[in-house]
């Protein structure tokens, strides 16, 4: 157990280091010491908030997706899965359409509460049930891309392209404020999280089992719902809609370190952080000025896992 | 130490429990029997504050049971239903050990204490080989004894199973049982809804017979079971003879077809 | 008196032109339009595009957008000669029009102020008015070898960032007009040494190589995030930042070329602070 935890510490090192190094300019470590004015700006004001967003957004996907699942019993469940990343699509789509770029991103926070406020109220009033959840979300989901698409084709030329990036993922232009706010505020609820783990685990073995356990399943769904919803809109509202680090991610861990949820929501946590820096690294070197949206590579990562486990056909032992 | 007053529980349209009055003594082995549908897994619910009667009173020791908070509930009463439907791959341990989370509460961690109680029990069901093996890998009868070690762990006066042997083969049925009543002689009480009527003849101390949401029979095997009630309550005719072993009633089905020959 | 019959022959066939009736010209985009007011020809135009100067519509027909022109409204204009450009209209509606027997004109893809000079003389010729066009272009290179003589004596030339567009970064790079105006207002585009157009450019390269001045074309909230990012450029941190007219980028005439350096020169040495 210790080496994997040290390995995922290491991962997450590299790829900090690796996000701070790559670029226009590679910076060695002897380079370090002999920084000119213009390479501490690159450093100070572009890579590293970049890679501080990158980490919060990985980290705030990754530990929502896994409690995600445990709530909904459902290893397919993600913030996607539940609208929730809809409803911030289209706050986003608004923000754009509207004209106020500098409110998107409380837009996006603003569409992600509104569509789990929607979910919450369905299941509240109506007792759903979990399987019952998930479709509602997968609803959500497609009314709000329908929206969306329908704001993207009456807007304007000039505003479309910075709506697709913004829609497919992509952490290049993000308010600093937001970036200081979102690392506080992720970092205190996903410590809830962890702090909660043992509840998390008790409910992923049946709604009625963990009545018996003694605890209070309304509450303890609504409470996790919420603050799922808080950090995924703070992700969204800096980074736009990154799909699959909240589903891929917590299935990884638990292969390695067991479904324990305290154990793994912390190593998704870092794991998931690591992760999202890695591939914004990628995305932003590989083509070299022109930057891929992240979202890009993480979708094709995500294909190529599922797919992978598909062909393994193993898919129930990586719950 | 149960008492029951007059339940009246409706999932929206019609009464599923209809004006239910009884009494569990401590130490009891109740067997709550029925065909489908009459009402035993929603009686049960109601018993575990699973769901809510819109009439009635449930005591427990004397105390409303909604007065009582559900952690400390969760350390008097443990409820195990009939299927656990979906689990992540945890240990046999690690499954077990989350019985305990009424002791350990919210952010505990398992204290020594917690511990051995956690290896008492898998020792006591001889699941302790089983500890680091996924839960899911196990057969159905090695499962069983997983379940019914994680309520055990939660050290309740009171254990309630929906069905605990219906799906296992007639072997497995009988250890399971064997173990459960061991469990109910070491005085921990005991409501269990069974599916197959000569099981509850043999293991359960007292019989509680429901029809269509209401009681019709209370008492003791050899008053519950008579070819009579179970004629009128299932609706299909028995032969009841006396187990030579044990002395209990045994219900012989009778199917139509060969009546009529 | 055969002198004097002589004499009025030919000032009746000299000044037939003008009694004759007025040119009628469709114009399929504003930087036809925006020359073709230069040439003094406004009067001429009977049909443009949405997205033309209000000032300008006034008592004409709207025939459509740039990528949709309407064939049916300007034929039922009857112009004498539709006018488009290569950048901005698609060939297959001129490829009607002139089916349709309508006389046409297609200007040049548009990328060096040659280009432009060159289109503008273009336009001149084919209206009868090539001579004013070819003034107006003296006039222009005169006012540009004002500038130059004016900058010359500046002997550090500004670093010059322009700015296209936010999302991606986009850039000039040597062989454009805009690059070129930006020479003779006495600039230095830092990317001026790329053999390309147009293109982007991360946010690393532009602190790298620390421009002065930063020039922009529209208003997006978005770019305080980018000022976020260049906080430690010299732009930035004296709050040298302009913006001009985006039309001067797509409608480009001699005259507004000319202009848009004096302006730039105006931002470049003169003016004091702009957000």
């Amino acid at each position: 157990m210790k080496t994997k935890y040290t390995a995922v510490f290491l991962f997450l090192v590299l790829s900090v280091i690796a996000g701070l190094s790559l670029g226009t300019e590679f910076y060695t470590l002897p380079r370090l010491f002999s920084l000119s004015p213009t390479d501490k700006s690159i450093l100070l004001n572009i890579r590293a908030p970049r890679v501080l967003a990158a980490f919060i957004i990985g980290a705030g996907l990754s530990i929502t997706g896994a409690v995600l699942q445990a709530i909904l019993r459902n290893p397919l469940a993600e913030s996607y899965t539940l609208g929730i990343s809809g409803g911030a699509s289209l706050g986003i789509a608004m923000g754009v359409i509207i004209g106020k770029t500098a409110l998107i991103p409380s837009f996006a926070f603003i569409g992600a509460l509104l569509s789990i406020f929607i979910v919450l109220l369905a299941s509240i009033k109506k007792r759903f049930s979990n399987p019952t959840v998930i479709l509602l979300g997968v609803a959500l989901n497609f009314l709000f891309s329908s929206l969306v698409l329908f704001i993207m084709a009456v807007a304007k030329n000039e505003q479309f392209q910075s709506t697709m990036f913004r829609l497919i993922g992509d952490i290049s232009y993000f308010p600093y404020q937001i970036l200081y706010t979102g690392i506080i505020v992720i970092t205190i609820l996903s410590i809830f999280l962890i702090l909660s783990g043992k509840v998390y685990d008790v409910i992923s073995i049946g709604d009625e089992k963990a009545v018996s356990i003694g605890i209070n399943i309304e509450t303890e769904k609504k409470l996790a719902l919420f603050i799922c919803c808080i950090i995924v809109g703070l992700c969204v509202s800096l980074g736009g809609i990154i799909g699959f680090v909240g589903l891929v991610i917590p299935h990884i861990t638990r292969f390695f370190f067991g479904p324990s949820h305290r154990r793994a929501l912390t190593v998704n946590f870092i794991t998931g952080g690591g992760f999202l820096i890695l591939t914004d690294t990628l995305a932003r070197t590989i083509i070299r000025p022109l930057e891929i949206p992240v979202g890009v590579i993480t979708g094709f990562c995500g294909g190529l896992f599922f797919l992978a486990i598909l062909l393994k056909g193993r898919y129930t032992e990586m719950w | 130490m149960f008492k029951i007053e007059g339940i009246n529980f409706s999932y929206g349209k019609d009464d599923v429990l209809k004006d239910i009055s009884f009494e569990i003594q401590k130490g009891e082995f109740l067997g709550i029997i029925g065909p489908n549908g009459s009402g035993k897994t929603t009686l049960l619910k109601v018993l575990a504050r699973i769901l809510k009667p819109y009439r009635g009173k449930i005591l427990l020791e004397n105390e409303e049971i909604y007065e009582i908070p559900l952690s400390e509930y969760a350390k008097k009463v443990a409820y195990l239903p009939s299927m656990i439907e979906f689990s992540f791959s945890y240990t046999v341990e690690e499954f077990v050990s989350l019985g305990r989370f009424p002791y350990t509460g919210r952010y505990g961690q398992l204290k020594k204490s917690d511990r051995d109680i956690v290896e008492n029990v898998l020792e006591q069901f001889e699941i302790g080989q089983y500890r680091k093996r996924k839960v899911w890998e196990l057969s159905d009868g090695e499962k069983q004894r997983v379940f019914i070690a994680q309520v055990i762990t939660q050290q309740a006066s009171v254990i309630i199973l929906d069905e605990p042997v219906s799906h296992l083969d007639i072997g497995h049925s009988f250890k399971i049982m064997d173990i459960i009543k061991e469990i109910n002689r070491s005085g921990i009480t005991v409501i269990s809804v069974l599916h197959e009527l000569n099981l509850a003849s043999e293991y359960c101390t007292k019989l509680l017979l429901l029809n269509k949401g209401s009681i019709f029979s209370e008492g003791t095997a050899e008053e519950v079971i008579t070819y009579q009630n179970i004629e009128k309550v299932y609706q299909t005719k028995v032969l009841v003879y006396k187990n030579p072993h044990t002395g209990k009633p045994y219900v012989f089905g009778i199917p139509a077809i060969l009546l009529t020959r | 008196m055969k002198k004097i019959l002589c004499f009025l022959v030919l000032f009746l066939f000299t000044s037939l032109p003008a009694v004759a009736e007025p040119l009628k010209i469709v114009s399929l985009g504003p930087y036809i339009t925006e020359n073709l007011c230069l040439l003094g020809l406004e009067k001429n135009i009977v049909g443009l595009t949405i997205y033309d100067r209000e000032e300008i519509k006034k008592g004409k027909e709207i025939i459509g957008t740039l990528l949709e022109p309407n064939i049916e409204k300007i034929v039922s204009l009857k112009p004498d000669i539709v006018i488009g450009s290569k950048e901005g209209n698609r060939q297959e509606h001129i490829e009607k029009l002139k089916k349709l027997g309508i006389k046409t004109l297609v200007l040049d893809q548009l990328f060096t102020f040659e280009d432009i000079c060159k289109n503008f003389i273009t336009l001149g010729e084919t209206l009868n008015c090539k001579d004013r066009a070819e003034e107006i272009i003296k006039e222009v290179n005169k006012r540009l070898k004002n500038i130059e003589n004016i900058t010359a004596k500046e002997k550090k030339k500004k670093k010059i960032f322009f700015i296209l567009g936010f999302k991606p970064l986009f850039t000039t790079g040597k062989n454009t007009y805009i690059n070129k105006a930006i020479q003779y207002a006495g600039g230095v585009n830092i990317f001026g040494d790329i053999n390309k157009k147009w293109f982007s450019v991360s946010v690393e390269d532009v602190i790298k190589k620390n421009p002065e001045i930063i020039i922009f074309l529209t208003m997006e909230e978005e770019q305080i995030l980018l000022w976020e990012r260049l906080k430690d450029t010299d732009a930035v941190k004296n709050k040298k930042i302009f913006s001009i007219e985006p039309t001067v980028i797509g409608s480009p005439t001699p005259q507004s070329f000319v202009q848009t350096v004096e302006n730039l020169y105006k931002m470049f040495y003169l003016k004091g602070n702009e957000n």
